[in-house]
């Protein structure tokens, strides 16, 4: 697929720079038989796996941007590289205008990481506990903490669990104060991997309203990783994809979507059971007189399909849908393991 | 970070977790008196075995009862200064932070990480209870041996501490140093290790066959954690060999741990943890 400009993106300065980055890791392959066994005793054999095979992409001060791929296509290992958990085997990373690699301590003053699977907090100490454990680490001054931490109390609604113990936390509990408690320090720029991970509905839109908010506000840097296409798309303006190490598209959602192929559905209620036929739009699936029919607004246009749909007779409704970004993902990642 | 602002930050960071340790024994009465009563008899316990060996048959090893006395105490000091420093949050048994892929979040922290490893095994309440069995202990020993105790003496003592707990830390960081490259294998490899430390630091090494005695005193240098530094205490060693070879080996120890972990981490820089456990991570 090809990259887009991103003329739609604001510039600025930057925040994030990857240029020619490649990481590889080692894989063992063993397959388990006893030749196998005692060949690899005397020469293991290993797989080279490249997590980014040269990726160079920027990101701009005040940018929220998705980050997204299928299962192993190196998006962690992206947000490790930013961080300088993990150095890269080739090519430059400038975070902040700093090196990770180098300046690793007064890059963690500025950036705030979260991971959605894993917890910073203190398991058997109240919540409130925690925070002022992160004041003293991070060395935050006492009235710019209180401030914060007041502002951010208020804005996640965690002042119930302030005193409550890390490890008696739900799990949506538990995501507001490891998301309070990354942003402290007021990060310049913040990482989040899965931040939605396992939420219910409610704390998910808590949740993204209130990162939309610091973002347009504060202006400050988010880029956030997901499996989960639609909070994705609710979150960020810009997306990059990337696909067995390589980053397979750089743009806003509405020109992922463009580039895919706008699929559209259609439902129509008839008063009949026979199914009309459209030129250009497959019927996906019939229940009763209920018909479901997909097009591609790339190829043939809405008002060509309304107006086939207007000749038809005895239509008691009609309901139109985008396809939801996961649908339009989903079809991505098809597409690329096929090639 | 220069100097001066990284023994602000030490200090600050030990108060930190000195008044977390202390939040945490005392969330409760009945759970605070029953850990700090049970945590003193399995303390005096750990050291009553071999006592009541050398009560038996008159001495150990070359050493007599109240010889053996004080050294089962000095043992409990060393242990109970490793409990107060480094057994919270897993920074003695640092294979585990390694092989469960919790590195990363030290990595995070805005602090160098020996500052880190310095401090956040911090529990100076919760662990103190061997430290106390163990000063007791020696003050006993030296009571009944009516050993002359100076102020220069009670330096010797401090020193020789300082320079076991090098000796019984670079062991366990060097051996845990594994970890980097075989995290599954090697996690509870400085359990062992500790384990090791426990089980044979308790006896005196004075009779054993010299092959042993060399082994245990270079390979695995049990004997220079609390034998070797208590022969030198109770002037059964000279001072200036006795001094020398701890003063040695706490460097080499320290150079050799160092430089492993060191290199470790770089590897782990490069590949990463493949493996992510929270098990122990702040709990």
């Amino acid at each position: 697929m090809k990259k887009l400009d991103r003329r739609d993106i604001k510039t600025g300065d930057i925040a994030v720079s990857f240029h020619g980055v490649t990481k590889t890791f080692e894989q063992w392959q063993r397959s388990g038989g006893i030749k196998n066994t005692l060949q690899n005793l005397i020469r293991p054999q290993k797989k080279t796996i490249a997590a980014l095979d040269d990726v160079s992409f920027t990101i701009n001060r005040g940018e929220f941007t998705a980050y997204a791929g299928p299962n192993g296509a190196g998006k962690s290992t992206t947000i490790k590289l930013i961080c300088g958990m993990l150095l890269p085997l080739q090519g430059e990373i400038s975070v902040l205008g700093m090196s990770p690699a180098k300046n690793r301590i007064a890059l963690m003053k500025k950036v705030g990481v979260m991971f959605g699977n894993r917890t910073e907090l203190w398991w058997d100490h109240p919540v409130l506990q925690s925070f002022e454990w992160k004041r003293e680490v991070w060395d935050i001054p006492k009235e710019q903490y209180k401030r914060t931490l007041d502002r951010l109390v208020e804005l996640l609604d965690i002042q119930d669990i302030l005193h409550t113990f890390a490890r008696e936390l739900s799990l949506g509990q538990r995501m507001k104060a490891d998301l309070t408690m990354t942003l402290l320090h007021a990060p310049e720029l913040i990482l989040l991997d899965e931040p939605t991970i396992g939420l219910d509905v409610l704390a998910k839109r808590q949740m993204i309203s209130f990162l939309k908010e610091l973002n347009q506000e504060k202006e400050t840097t988010i880029l956030v990783t997901s499996h989960d296409m639609d909070d994705l798309e609710q979150m960020a303006r810009r997306i990059i994809m990337v696909e067995s190490g390589h980053v397979a598209f750089d743009g806003s959602f509405s020109s992922l979507r463009a580039v895919t192929g706008s699929k559209c559905k259609i439902s129509l209620e008839l008063l009949t059971d026979a199914s009309p036929e459209f030129e250009g739009a497959a019927l996906l699936s019939r229940e009763g007189r209920r018909f479901e029919y997909e097009f591609d607004m790339g190829r043939t246009s809405m008002s060509a399909v309304l107006s086939q749909i207007g000749a038809v007779e005895g239509v008691m409704n009609v309901e139109i849908k985008k396809a939801p970004i996961e649908d339009v993902i989903a079809g991505l990642y098809v597409e690329w393991k096929k090639q | 970070m220069g100097a001066k602002d990284f023994f602000r930050r030490l200090f600050r960071l030990y108060w930190l977790y000195a008044k977390m340790d202390a939040a945490w024994i005392m969330r409760d009465t009945k759970y605070c008196l029953i850990g700090i009563l049970a945590d003193f008899i399995g303390n005096l316990s750990v050291l009553s075995g071999v006592f009541l060996m050398a009560e038996r048959f008159g001495g150990v090893g070359g050493m007599n009862s109240d010889e053996v006395l004080f050294m089962l105490g000095y043992n409990a000091v060393t242990t109970g200064l490793f409990l107060i420093f480094v057994n919270g949050n897993n920074i003695g048994n640092i294979s585990r932070i390694i092989g469960r892929g919790q590195m990363d979040h030290k990595l995070i922290q805005p602090l160098p990480l020996r500052l880190q490893l310095l401090t956040e095994g911090f529990m100076p309440i919760s662990g103190s209870g061997q430290l106390w069995a163990g000063l007791a202990v020696c003050g006993v020993a030296l009571w009944r041996l009516q050993y002359p105790v100076t102020v220069g003496w009670i330096m010797l003592f401090i020193l020789s501490h300082i320079l076991s707990k090098i000796i019984l830390l670079s062991m366990m960081y060097f051996a845990s140093s594994l970890a980097f490259w075989f995290p599954v294998a090697a996690e509870e490899i400085s359990t062992d290790v500790l384990d090791v430390q426990w089980h044979l630091s308790s006896y005196p090494l004075g009779q054993m066959p010299m092959v042993l005695k060399i082994a245990l005193n270079t390979v695995v240098p049990i004997g220079l954690t609390v034998w070797l530094p208590s022969l030198v205490l109770l002037g059964k060693q000279r001072l200036d060999f006795g001094l020398a070879i701890l003063l040695i080996a706490a460097g080499v120890a320290a150079f050799c741990a160092t430089t492993l972990f060191k290199k470790g981490l770089k590897h782990y820089e490069k590949i990463g943890s493949q493996r992510y456990k929270d098990w122990g991570h702040r709990r």
